[in-house]
């Protein structure tokens, strides 16, 4: 068919139903806002989980009453390690008031002893080292003495790992349901436009249209209709994002270190071809369900 | 003309005139071949109720018949069979030689747009230009936008409706709707031109117009089928009467002088000449 008969038709067909695409449009928009959100969280958390695994961090708790110069000896000892970065020793003031800030209601606990709360070493790790190279760290400096515990966040990770496994699955989830959501919305504009083109068609069959001209510019406005509601809530997130940015990145970064990204410019272009293939797939099926 | 000014170019064209697919070994015969024939066709609407009972007739090519008879007779259910809206029931119905009750659905489009069809109630789409409305026929046979805008606007000259191609159609009087719709049947030079009640809607003044148009139409080559009850209509023109009644054709040869409102019976009893059945 040729392509310019083909878009000038399709661009009647949307002008006539200006409405009807309209709200398809936005609807499809708040679907793929929902899905783009998910989508933008995941892979911060990704990245986050990833960045912070590399660089780890491991605490040393000291044995109670280990003196300042045991003290400051064993902070020496480990200086000298190459698999660490940087040290921060924290002492048992420090550990009430950090506890004292997190609680939710400090007021009976500000009676607490400094003692209950053990000082600790904070190990910051060279980045990229291995898995294995951690776990012989880890071993070697449980042994050592004035060391009480080692904590090595194993279980925080596993956690956040198994949040972000269950973030993909949602993930995955969502977009089928979008997926079907779409069909569902372009499905049903196209049968309602179907039917107020009744005319239109049986004129087109009357002087000989193939079936597959009559579907051309249905499944062009499907493209159209995916597309420019992936753009709708790609804007519509990128506003949200950049303009609460420092909101969140300061919550992240109290959580985690480290700050929030947005999709780069291969991902929204991605994001926008999956929104013109599901408005074009979604509107195929629909004319093999409806055109007889 | 400029009806004929294209047929070069057209034969030049991927699919030139061809409604079969595949229509590779067309013969020169075919083209010797009537255009239209109906070797006893029956068409049935239930089991008892028969439409067309073993119906004959043949159509040379540049004739110009009027296809009468009572409301009910079985006009417009003839007209359906040729333009494959309807299949038949029994019998076969050659098109240029060709029998087109056994085409595939996938073939249908290619008869169709050898067919030029005029309807009753116009059938043209009110909220699209003239132009659009006419350009719809070139469109689904892939013509070039250029191409077609040329062409609609010969077309548009030829049938009276000159530079008002920009117009919205539902805003035309009733007899400048059919004058849209004709165009849009003629601007493919199609083979065969089917009317069906073409005059039905419009003023008796009205309808004599389109009926010149008609013959003008005729007069340039074009082979037309014009269903009608309307015996004002065939006493204008001295052209070849088919007469339809009880599901059989009677031929009514040109000339007849005596062609009454009273109608078939009378006609009838005058000593018609049953082609066949
Ligand atoms: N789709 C249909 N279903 C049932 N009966 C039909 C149908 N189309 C036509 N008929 C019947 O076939 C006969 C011929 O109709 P038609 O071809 O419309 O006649 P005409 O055009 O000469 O007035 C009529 O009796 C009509 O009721
Ligand atoms: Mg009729």
């Amino acid at each position: 068919m040729n392509l310019r008969t083909l878009i000038t038709r399709a661009m009647r067909g949307f002008r006539e139903e200006r409405r009807l695409y309209l709200s398809a449009i936005f609807s499809l928009a708040i679907a793929f806002l929902c899905l783009a959100s998910a989508i933008l969280a995941l892979r911060n958390f990704e990245t986050l989980s990833s960045r912070w695994s590399e660089a780890g961090k491991l605490s040393l708790y000291l044995d109670e009453g280990l003196s300042v110069e045991a003290t400051a000896e064993l902070e020496l000892l480990l200086s000298g390690l190459r698999e660490i970065r940087r040290i921060e020793h924290i002492s048992n003031e420090e550990a009430r008031l950090e506890f004292l800030a997190g609680a939710v209601d400090g007021a009976a606990l500000r009676e607490l002893p400094a003692e209950l709360f053990p000082s600790s070493l904070e190990l910051y790790l060279e980045p990229n080292l291995a898995a294995a190279d951690i776990e012989a760290l880890a071993t070697r400096l449980g042994t050592l003495s004035g060391v009480a515990s080692l904590e090595r966040y194993q279980s925080f990770f596993e956690r956040l790992d198994r949040m972000i496994g269950a973030g993909r699955w949602g993930t995955i989830g969502l977009s089928l349901l979008v997926a079907l959501l779409v069909f569902g919305v372009v499905g049903s504009t196209i049968r309602l436009s179907l039917a107020r083109r009744s005319r239109e068609i049986e004129v087109m069959k009357l002087v000989g249209a193939q079936p597959s001209f009559i579907r051309g510019p249905f499944i062009v406005e499907g493209v159209f209709q995916g597309a420019a509601a992936a753009l709708i809530a790609i804007v519509t997130l990128a506003v949200f994002y950049f303009g609460f940015r420092s909101e969140i990145d300061l919550g992240v970064r109290l959580f985690f270190g480290g700050e929030t990204l947005f999709f780069g410019p291969g991902a929204i272009v991605g994001f926008l071809i999956g929104g013109a293939l599901m408005g074009g797939l979604g509107s195929t099926l629909s004319l093999r369900r409806y055109l007889a | 003309m400029a009806i004929s000014m294209n047929r070069e170019r057209r034969t030049r064209t991927r699919r030139p005139f061809a409604f079969f697919r595949a229509d590779a070994q067309r013969g020169a015969r075919d083209h010797e071949r009537p255009i239209l024939e109906f070797e006893d066709v029956y068409k049935f609407f239930g089991e008892e109720q028969a439409a067309l009972r073993g119906l004959n007739l043949k159509i040379e090519r540049g004739e110009f018949v009027f296809l009468t008879g009572p409301s009910g007779a079985g006009k417009s259910t003839m007209l359906r069979l040729i333009t494959r809206e309807l299949g038949v029931d029994s019998g076969r119905i050659l098109f240029a030689g060709k029998d087109i009750s056994r085409l595939t659905d996938r073939s249908i489009p290619y008869l169709r747009r050898n067919l030029g069809i005029v309807f009753q109630d116009f059938r043209i789409i009110p909220h699209w230009s003239v132009a659009e409305n006419v350009a719809i026929s070139l469109e689904v046979m892939d013509y070039s936008p250029r191409l077609i805008r040329s062409r609609v606007s010969e077309v548009l000259e030829r049938v009276g409706l000159e530079g008002r191609g920009g117009e919205r159609a539902g805003r035309l009087s009733g007899g400048e709707q059919q004058r849209v719709a004709i165009a849009r049947a003629i601007v493919t030079e199609p083979a065969l031109i089917l009317a069906d009640e073409p005059t039905g809607n419009l003023d008796p003044a009205l309808a004599v117009d389109i009926l010149t148009l008609f013959e003008e139409i005729h007069e340039t080559g074009a082979t037309v089928l014009f269903a009608t009850h309307d015996h004002g209509m065939i006493e204008r023109g001295n052209h070849r009467i088919l007469s339809l009644e009880k599901g059989r054709v009677y031929d009514v040869r040109k000339g007849l002088s005596s062609w009454s409102a009273s109608g078939v019976h009378t006609v009838r009893e005058q000593g018609l000449r049953v082609v066949a059945g």
